[in-house]
């Protein structure tokens, strides 16, 4: 259902480079170069930080390395650029990892950057390379590229594992715009089952964390779609064998969750069921308190999700498990193959949903509303109709026009994220269900 | 380029070299001899624009900036009723959503409805580096007239279709009779300007070279008088009487609509008709642009492109006063207008009267500012004009960090010399080189451009953004509440200190002990 024209009205990811640069510059102390026209910095971190406003941050935006190729270049190639900037590069920034990337413009004319850099001979920081032309992909993939390279070109291979050391990886620096607080969140309740978690991400990380990130004895991959390619190569690679989940959000998907990571750590029963006791008591003694306005008001709605191939389903199973709401409309938002949709699909399949809302692959904003539009009666009689009143859009910022038509609320769970700030909120795990049941009643709350 | 008596040679002042006639506009760079890199002061950057020599330099290390594609699209949304068309990989288009909320907030105080921001991308892929993206582009094209019937349609040229050759232009001549939209072809490669403003540019250029009509059409937009009515001369001398008490006023994106209204309000007092254009208008109203008896640019850096065309295709004078920032350039900006028409004494007597209540109004803030030192960086108009306000509550400007710059401020500039004396100034948006000027020159605030804010707080120096859409800037009322701004910031700077107090920055300690123009390089 994708516009036949292949052109997208207000996708909701960016390019290759987009993904590898919000994620280099959110690793620990790590600095990327692009070597690329001056405009591809500034403009895709103008994107990246639609994601609830995830600045600059270390060395991002405007502090990132940029060799800033220009028309003389186009025509003659921009090998001496890149060169000079390599050579002065480490004199002026302090990083312990720099990533240097192509962006469009050198990958068309042929610049042999890879060459460039190797002809540094020894240099005094570590810097991997990976070739990042916005048209040979988008941002999930050039996220998902940037993961593999770390494992290929800088992560020492292990021989000894550590069987309490796990990795997270699967959600993309600000276009899963609560990769934070979700990370930190699974980090705290690893933590208490003894385990250790690298998010690479994440502010509690150190360089370490990624150095070491080859100790792992199982990757968790926290998406069915992002981060499984590179999950499959690092088994062949570094022997971490993975494990792909959907992103657990609230205590019931948070449970299955845990269960699923100690059978294959093969953790101990005793304190797993200790741990889900205490986690599933405290949540809902947060839950009960928050009954007495939801039973009073009847906060119960219908529900539009709107979200990437990582969240879709999450938040969907979450409206439906957890909190009894009823999703009618799930939207897949991004520029996937068959074969991904078909993975989706079989999950959406699986799933015990007390209503099966329709799954839909739709990258074009306009005609998510002329979906619905379409297909419901609301829209084409004015006879009484079943509609979809009390509703609720789960989705972009950009989907106010959606709500708007529908007539109801918007929280902005996916890229972009305009109208509000995320800072360290998460929706995933036991506390990121509570912080989202929150923000849902809380919506509904504004005005009074 | 003119020879001077002592033989040297120097470029000619506010001459702009353009030809409005060919396919693809021309950088800054070319038109206006806008120079992109520069570590110096005042003197010798404006002796450098004069002769010509400030577009020779180059940095061996540098960092990301901004290019003329996202200046020129942003452009594009702010045309009332517009649809944006990105045609490039999917990345060139992803900053445009922050356009979403920033026409349809704006647009509200000016009391026009905007839409969303409305784009597409043709989302190129590596088959249509090979094959050629414009069976794409005609798709999305009569994709986004037939969806939203627009007022225009802007296709932004990104660098990857600029290199492989995709030929809009004929596209766009071939879909006219197809489309409803007029069509106007954006040349915006990022990689072809240094300076981005240059984008600017590329807009006027695009709406020229569309060939929408700048001028009223009979019969449509008014019904020709009648030499035969008995009113027939009073009816043209009314006409003839408001139009030649008509000035149009060109707007920016980064221009408030409170900006526009203190403008107004001065203008007015004269007995002026003022008009407002670009942004936050259509096609429709640009027919009547030629309404009017004089041009002026509120910000000149955006629009003298434009006034130039108009000027030489329509006969309609322009003048080139400063951004009307503080009491100095706001009595310029008035006065070149008033002047024109007339209307000297009575701006005197008007702007007198203002100055003396700003004045006053100014004294007990002053009494806390002054002393403190300032940078500010940002665009060169509003860089010059707010270190003239700066310096009139009896701040010292530590320095100045122009993104570009060009002969059309050295009047400007050489009023900041006079006033200030031979003051640091450089042309540079580079986050190391502000980080490294910073820490040595330790100024107690900042005003600067949105993206370079964050630096200079994690130097934990308290700064305010040189433009917003929230605030006044312009004349008596924006001097006095952006004096405000700078003493509410320098009351309270925790936050600012804390976080300088906490953060770690990305560069080195051998970094600090080089000047911050050691990376500027001469080249031809």
């Amino acid at each position: 259902m994708s516009t036949p024209c292949g052109a997208i009205e207000r996708p909701r990811f960016s390019c290759m480079l987009g993904g590898v640069l919000a994620t280099a510059g959110s690793l620990p102390n790590t600095i990327p170069i692009i070597h690329g026209a001056q405009g591809c910095g500034g403009a895709l971190a103008q994107g990246i930080l639609l994601g609830g406003y995830y600045g600059t941050g270390y060395a991002g935006y405007f502090g990132m390395p940029s060799t800033n190729i220009s028309e003389t270049e186009v025509v003659f190639g921009g090998e001496k650029k890149l060169q000079a900037e390599l050579e002065n590069v480490f004199d002026v920034m302090e990083g312990d990892l720099f990533v240097l990337t192509t962006s469009c413009v050198p990958d068309i004319i042929g610049d042999d950057a890879k060459a460039v850099l190797q002809s540094q001979g020894d240099l005094p920081k570590p810097v991997i390379f990976l070739e990042a032309g916005g048209f040979k992909g988008n941002s999930y993939y050039g996220y998902e590229r940037l993961i593999d390279e770390l494992f290929a070109q800088y992560i020492p291979i292990s021989e000894e594992k550590k069987a309490d050391v796990v990795n997270l990886i699967g959600l993309v620096p600000s276009y899963d715009p609560y990769f934070r607080g979700d990370l930190d969140e699974l980090s705290r309740i690893l933590r208490r089952l003894g385990l250790r978690a690298n998010t690479f991400v994440t502010s509690e990380q150190s360089h370490e964390n990624l150095r070491r990130a080859g100790e792992a004895s199982l990757n968790i991959v926290l998406s069915r779609l992002y981060g499984v390619k590179a999950a499959k190569r690092i088994k062949e690679s570094h022997g971490i064998d993975y494990l792909i989940s959907d992103l657990p959000i609230g205590a019931t998907a948070t449970t299955v969750f845990i269960r699923q990571v100690a059978e294959r750590l093969g953790l101990d029963r005793e304190l797993v069921d200790n741990v889900l006791t205490d986690e599933l008591r405290i949540y809902y003694e947060y839950v009960d308190r928050a009954t007495d306005v939801n039973a009073d008001t009847d906060f119960q709605n219908y529900a539009v999700i709107v979200a990437n191939g990582t969240g879709a389903i999450p938040y969907t199973k979450y409206l439906d498990q957890e909190i009894g709401w009823i999703p009618r409309f799930v939207f897949v938002t991004d520029d996937i193959d068959e074969e991904q949709k078909q993975i989706l699909r079989e999950a959406f399949e699986a799933e015990d949903f007390t209503t099966e809302p329709e799954l839909v692959f739709e990258t074009d904003t306009f005609k998510i509303q002329q979906y619905i539009e379409r297909k419901h009666p609301q829209f084409l009689s004015d006879d009484y109709y079943p509609d979809i009143q009390p509703v609720f859009v789960l989705g972009s910022t950009i989907d106010r026009k959606l709500a708007d038509v529908l007539g109801g609320p918007l929280l902005s769970v996916s890229f972009p994220v305009i109208n509000r700030i995320i800072i360290s909120t998460g929706y995933a795990g036991y506390k990121g269900g509570l912080y989202l049941l929150e923000d849902l009643i809380g919506t509904q709350l504004a005005g009074r | 380029m003119t020879e001077k008596d002592d033989g040297s040679q120097r470029i000619d002042d506010n001459v702009l070299e353009v030809n409005y006639n060919t396919k693809f506009p021309e950088k800054r760079e070319i038109t206006r001899v806008a120079g992109h890199t520069y570590g110096g002061c005042v003197r010798d950057m404006v002796d450098k624009a004069c002769n010509g020599c400030i577009v020779n330099a180059d940095r061996s290390f540098s960092q990301a900036s901004l290019c003329q594609m996202t200046v020129a699209n942003f452009i594009g949304f702010s045309i009332k009723d517009s649809v944006v068309i990105s045609h490039g990989p999917v990345g060139c288009g992803s900053q445009s959503h922050t356009m979403d909320f920033t026409i349809r907030l704006y647009g509200q105080p000016r009391g026009v409805k905007m839409n969303s921001a409305r784009w597409f991308s043709t989302n190129l892929k590596e088959s249509d580096v090979i094959s050629g993206g414009e069976s794409k582009l005609r798709d999305a094209i009569i994709e986004a007239d037939r969806r939203f019937r627009p007022s225009t349609i802007f296709v932004l040229m990104t660098c990857t279709p600029s290199i492989i050759g995709d030929d809009i232009d004929t596209l766009l001549d071939d879909l006219k009779n197809e489309v409803s939209a007029p069509l106007i072809p954006l040349h915006c490669p990022g990689f072809k300007a240094k300076v981005f403003s240059s984008g600017y540019d590329v807009v006027y250029h695009g709406i020229i070279r569309s060939g929408l009509p700048l001028q009223p059409t009979p019969h449509v937009d008014f019904e020709p008088f009648d030499p035969s009515d008995q009113l027939y001369e009073v009816k043209v001398a009314e006409y003839e009487y408001k139009k030649n008490h008509t000035v149009n006023l060109f707007n920016a994106i980064s221009i408030s609509a409170s900006d526009e209204a203190e403008i107004r309000r001065l203008l007015e007092a004269l007995g002026l008709n003022v008009r407002i254009f670009m942004e936050f208008t259509e096609p429709d109203q640009w027919r009547y642009v030629t309404e009017a008896v004089l041009n002026v640019a509120l910000c000149h850096v955006h629009d003298l492109y434009f006034i130039e065309y108009l000027k030489q295709n329509y006969g309609m004078p322009y003048v080139l006063p400063p951004i009307p920032i503080g009491s100095s350039s706001t009595r310029q900006f008035v006065t070149e207008i008033a002047t024109f028409f007339g209307l000297e004494d009575e701006a005197k007597a008007i702007l007198d009267k203002e100055e003396a209540k700003l004045k006053k109004a100014l004294a007990p803030i002053r009494e806390k500012v002054q002393g403190k030192s300032i940078i500010i960086t940002g665009g060169y108009m509003r860089v010059g004009t707010a270190a003239l306000l700066a310096s009139e509550l009896g701040m010292r400007v530590a320095g100045m960090r122009n993104f570009n710059y060009d002969k059309f401020g050295n009047d400007l500039f050489e009023e900041v010399e006079d006033l200030m004396g031979d003051i640091p100034s450089a042309i540079s948006n580079q986050s190391s080189e502000l980080v490294n000027m910073v820490r040595k020159v330790k100024p107690d605030m900042a005003i600067s451009h949105p993206g370079q804010g964050v630096w200079l707080n994690k130097l934990g120096i308290p700064s305010i953004t040189i433009y917003a859409q929230r605030f006044t800037f312009f004349g008596y009322k924006g001097a006095y509440e952006l004096a405000r701004r700078i003493e509410r910031t320098l009351r309270n700077t925790n936050y600012a200190k804390n976080l300088g107090r906490n953060i770690k920055l990305p560069f080195t300690d051998e970094w600090y002990e080089k000047d911050f123009d050691h990376y500027i390089v001469e080249q031809n």
